[in-house]
């Protein structure tokens, strides 16, 4: 395998690596922040049910 | 139900996907000039045509919010150009990275890589605009008006490299005029089909925290009335 091929190779795993971290580090966030809103809701839920008792 | 549409998209975009890396690195030859950086173009073109559907679908999205003022058009909205803006930066990395090996630089300011970023940029600012804004109504008009407005950048991106008195790094287009050799086409369409359902996994998620959101919203409201 000459040092082009392996070069090639080497930047062909820079690419894909980068757009998995891309979608990985997306979905990352999304989880997080889903549970944040989910926390925040259930938060303000219990809050407007001890105000309305 | 919703949640089982996200898993089943999301299943059948990962099954799809590892068929597909399953062809691309180990079913189809290497192309004889690129050697196997040719690979890229399997995640590189498809992330655009996925984030360039995607934002249709914002555009359309807005344009019903903007007739209806329904905010489930927002939510819907902003969900497409999310998931749109992150697939772009997957085309703009892959791209950058495809390019070093064949031109032996990064970047290149020619049309079609500028007008891509422009695209990005654009849709990145709509993103960034929207916490700024606090009032729904406004933020949603707002938001609507940038989402149509970059989507004229869109045709630019397009039509770059198809415009005869425009020079441009990047190649020249292949799908219409049918430059990609046989074999390489089912990879490149699933590769397509793949993002498409993943990215509309990714949308359905983000569109039920929008709801959330607004529930939110409206139980802070329910909240300073008490």
């Amino acid at each position: 395998m000459s040092s082009v091929d392996i070069t090639n190779l080497h930047f062909l795993f820079y690419g894909y690596s980068a757009a998995w971290i891309v979608m990985i580090a997306f979905v990352f966030l999304l989880v997080q922040r889903g549970r944040r809103i989910d926390r925040e809701l259930n938060r303000l839920k219990s809050l407007v049910e001890d105000k309305e008792k | 139900m919703r949640e089982k549409i996200i898993y089943g998209l999301g299943i059948l975009g990962t099954i799809l996907l590892l068929y597909n890396f399953y062809n691309i690195f180990l079913v189809i030859p290497i192309d004889a000039l690129q050697g196997a950086i040719y690979r890229i173009i399997f995640i590189h073109v498809p992330a655009a045509i996925t984030a360039f559907s995607f934002y249709g679908v914002a555009v359309f999205a807005s344009i019903v919010f903007l007739i209806r003022k329904n905010f489930w058009w927002d939510s819907l909205a902003v969900s497409a150009v999310e998931v749109g803006t992150m697939f772009t930066l997957v085309n703009l990395a892959t791209g950058s990275i495809w390019g070093r090996v064949e031109w032996g630089i990064w970047w290149a300011w020619d049309a079609r890589m500028t007008s891509q970023l422009m695209c990005f940029l654009l849709y990145l600012g709509y993103l960034l605009m929207r916490p700024a804004i606090a009032e729904p109504q406004q933020r949603g008009i707002m938001s609507a008006v940038l989402a149509i407005f970059a989507a004229a950048d869109i045709p630019i991106v397009v039509m770059a490299i198809r415009l005869h008195n425009v020079r441009t790094q990047h190649p020249g287009p292949v799908l219409e005029t049918w430059g990609l050799a046989p074999v390489y086409w089912p990879p490149f369409l699933i590769g397509i089909i793949c993002f498409l359902l993943l990215g509309s996994a990714m949308i359905l998620v983000r569109l039920h925290q929008e709801s959330s959101r607004r529930e939110i919203d409206s139980l802070r409201r329910e909240l300073h009335a008490i």
